[in-house]
C-alpha cells in the first residue's frame, strides 16, 4: 500500500517537473529566437550602412546617383544625397516579428495541449490513489469487521465451555454469540451485495410488500443486539401498510440503515434509534432516526460513497465496512426512491430519510 | 500489591470487551473497560492498573498512539496488545511503542488468561525485587530501577526501557551466575512475544554501549560462549 502511494506521488512530481521543464525550455527557445532574430537584424543593417557608404563613396567619384541606386537596390535617393531604403528596414523588423510570433504561438498552442493533458493525468493518479487507499481501508475494516465478532463469538463459547455458568449466564453468553453472529452474516451480505451490485446489478422484482411487517422482522431480529447494547430500538408506524418494493431490496436497504443507526448509538449513554413511516400523497417516508454519533454535514453525500468511513483505517471513529450506505443508496435508487442523510453535526445524531414512490 | 490486580481493558466492541472483563473478573482480577482510545490514555495514567489490555483500532486514539504516550510520560505499565491487525509487521510496530506482549483476533481464551497471568507474574516480580533494592551502582555506574534512569561512569545520562531495566535486573540480581538466554527471555518476555534468543544479544549489546567503558572490552556484561551471559559488579 504505502509503495503504490509513493509511486503515485512520484508519478506526480514527475508531470510536474515535465511541466516544469516544457515551460522552461520553451522560454528558452523565445529568447533565443529574440535575441537571434536582433542579431540577424543587427548584421543586415550594418551590411546596408556599408552599402550605403558605398553608394556615396561612388557618387563622390562622378557616379551618376540613378547609376549608384541601380547597383545598390536598398539605397534610394533622399535630399541631399542617399539613404537606406525605409522599406526594407521596415521589412526586416516585420520579419523579426513574424519569426518571434510564430514561435510564440506555436509555444502556446504547446502548452495549452501539454497543461490540461498533465492535469487530467494527475487527477487520474490522484483518485486512482484515493480509492486504492480506500480499498486498503475496506480491507482493514472488513478484516476488522469479521474478526472482531469471530473474536466475541469464540469468547463466548469457551466461556460456556470452560465455566460452569448458571443459566442466566449462559442466556447472556448464548445472546451475545448471536449478536455477533448477526454482526458477521450482515458484513459477508454486505461484500456479496456490493460485488453483484459491481458485476451489473442486483435484479429487482416489485411486488407488494408489507412494510411494518418487514421492519417489525428486523427490530425483532436484531433485539439480541439491542439488549447487548443497552440501546433503544423504537417503531412509529401505521398498523398496515404496503408498497411496490423488492422485498429482498426493500430488506437489505432497512437492514443496513438500522445497523448503521445501531452501531451510530453504541456505546453511547441514553442511546435511542426510532423508526418513523408516514405517508403521504404519491408517496411513503420511512425515517430511521438515531442520537448517536452523526457526522459532519458536508459528509452527508459522501457516506453514501463506496467505501466511505468515518476516521482512518487506525482510528476507527465508527464500525462498519463502508458498504452498507453505499448498497442501500444503489438499491433505493434503483427502486426508483431516494433516500438521504442529514445531521447536524458530530455528536448531534443523524437522520437517513428513504422516500418511496407508492404510484 | 497483594490485592487482586485491577487491569484495564480498552476495547471498542462492547460484545468482546464485556467477555473479557467476565472472565478476567472470574479468575479473580479486577476489571474495568474503556470504550476508546481517549478514555482509555485517562484511564490508564491514573496508574490504578497494574496491566492494560489494549485494543489497536479504537476511535479518538488509535492503541499505539495510547502506549506511545503512556511510554514518553514515564508510565511503565505493561501492556498487551490485543487486535485484529494480526499482521508480523503490526506485531512488531506494537513491541516497538513499548507493548509488552501482542496477541491476535480471535484469540484462544486460556491463552490470554496464560498471557495476562504471566506479564503481571513478570511485573510483580520486578516491583518486588526494587522495593528491597532499588539503585544499583558497578564500576562507576549508576542505575534507579524505580525511574529507570542511569548515568554511566562518564557523567552522561540514560533512559532505560522497561526490558532493559528487567534484563539488568535480573543480571544484578544473579551477580557472578551464568544466566542462559532461555532464562532471560522467560523472565522478561515470556512466551513467544519475540521468536529468537538475538534480541537478547542485542538488548545486552544496548546495556554494554551504555554502561561499559570499553563496549568491545567488557568488565561488567560477559558473555559465556553458547550459554548466556554472566554479570559481575565491581
Amino acid at each position: 500500500m504505502k509503495a503504490s502511494l509513493t509511486s503515485a506521488r512520484r508519478l506526480q512530481a514527475a508531470f510536474v517537473v515535465l511541466l516544469v521543464v516544457c515551460v522552461a525550455q520553451l522560454g528558452w527557445w523565445l529568447i533565443d529566437q529574440w535575441m537571434y532574430s536582433a542579431e540577424v537584424t543587427r548584421r543586415a543593417e550594418a551590411f546596408y550602412r556599408q552599402s550605403l557608404a558605398a553608394a556615396e563613396t561612388l557618387y563622390g567619384r562622378g557616379l551618376a546617383a540613378e547609376a549608384v541606386v541601380q547597383l545598390f537596390p536598398e539605397i534610394v535617393v533622399a535630399p541631399g544625397g542617399f539613404a537606406i531604403d525605409p522599406v526594407r528596414i521596415a521589412e526586416l523588423k516585420d520579419e523579426r516579428f513574424s519569426r518571434i510570433n510564430q514561435y510564440a504561438w506555436e509555444g502556446g498552442f504547446f502548452l495549452l495541449v501539454l497543461i490540461p493533458t498533465i492535469g487530467v493525468l494527475a487527477s487520474a493518479v490522484r483518485s486512482e490513489t484515493r480509492l486504492r487507499r480506500r480499498q486498503h481501508n475496506f480491507v482493514t475494516a472488513v478484516t476488522h469487521e469479521l474478526k472482531s465478532p469471530l473474536a466475541a463469538m469464540r469468547l463466548a463459547a469457551e466461556t460456556l465451555e470452560m465455566r460452569d455458568a448458571d443459566l442466566e449466564a449462559r442466556e447472556r453468553l448464548i445472546r451475545r454469540l448471536l449478536t455477533s453472529l448477526d454482526r458477521m452474516e450482515s458484513t459477508v451480505s454486505n461484500v456479496l451485495d456490493t460485488a453483484r451490485i459491481d458485476e451489473g446489478g442486483l435484479p429487482l422484482t416489485p411486488e407488494e410488500v408489507d412494510v411494518v411487517g418487514t421492519v417489525n422482522e428486523l427490530v425483532e431480529a436484531l433485539s439480541d443486539t439491542v439488549q447487548t447494547r443497552n440501546v433503544e430500538l423504537r417503531t412509529e408506524m401505521p398498523e398496515r401498510l404496503h408498497l411496490p418494493a423488492d422485498i429482498q431490496a426493500l430488506n437489505a436497504i432497512l437492514r443496513n440503515l438500522l445497523d448503521n443507526a445501531l452501531a451510530a448509538v453504541t456505546g453511547i449513554d441514553g442511546g435511542v434509534v426510532v423508526v418513523r413511516i408516514e405517508t403521504a400523497p404519491g408517496e411513503v417516508t420511512i425515517e430511521v432516526r438515531d442520537n448517536g454519533r452523526g457526522f459532519d454535514p458536508a459528509d452527508s453525500e459522501k457516506l453514501f460513497e463506496k467505501f466511505w468511513r468515518p476516521g482512518n483505517e487506525m482510528r476507527r471513529e465508527g464500525r462498519g465496512t463502508g458498504l452498507g450506505l453505499y448498497i442501500a443508496r444503489h438499491l433505493a435508487s434503483s427502486s426508483g426512491a431516494k433516500l438521504t442523510a442529514h445531521s447536524d453535526g458530530r455528536g448531534k445524531g443523524a437522520t437517513f430519510r428513504l422516500a418511496w414512490p407508492t404510484a | 500489591m497483594s490485592s487482586a490486580p485491577r487491569i484495564l481493558i480498552v476495547e471498542d466492541e462492547p460484545e468482546l470487551a464485556a467477555g473479557i472483563r467476565e472472565n478476567l473478573t472470574l479468575e479473580g482480577y479486577e476489571a474495568d473497560v474503556a470504550g476508546d482510545g481517549e478514555t482509555g490514555l485517562e484511564s490508564a495514567r491514573s496508574g490504578a492498573y497494574e496491566l492494560v489490555i489494549l485494543d489497536i483500532m479504537l476511535p479518538h486514539k488509535d492503541g499505539y498512539a495510547v502506549c506511545r504516550e503512556l511510554r514518553q510520560e514515564g508510565n511503565m505499565v505493561p501492556v498487551l496488545f490485543l487486535t485484529a491487525k494480526g499482521e508480523p509487521e503490526d506485531r512488531i510496530r506494537g513491541l516497538e511503542e513499548g507493548g509488552d506482549d501482542y496477541m491476535s483476533k480471535p484469540f484462544h481464551l486460556k491463552e490470554l488468561l496464560l498471557r495476562v497471568a504471566a506479564i503481571l507474574r513478570r511485573s510483580r516480580w520486578y516491583g518486588s525485587s526494587t522495593i528491597d533494592d532499588p539503585v544499583v551502582r558497578f564500576g562507576g555506574n549508576e542505575v534507579d530501577f524505580r525511574t529507570y534512569r542511569g548515568r554511566s561512569a562518564d557523567g552522561s545520562e540514560h533512559e532505560l526501557t522497561h526490558k532493559e531495566a528487567m534484563i539488568l535486573r535480573l543480571l544484578v540480581q544473579r551477580q557472578g551466575e551464568v544466566v542462559s538466554r532461555d532464562d532471560i527471555l522467560d523472565v522478561v518476555w515470556g512466551y513467544d512475544a519475540f521468536p529468537s534468543s538475538r534480541t537478547v544479544d542485542n538488548f545486552i549489546l544496548r546495556l554494554r554501549r551504555r554502561f561499559e567503558r570499553d563496549p568491545h572490552e567488557p568488565r561488567h556484561f560477559h558473555t559465556v560462549h553458547r550459554v548466556g551471559y554472566r554479570f559481575t559488579g565491581d
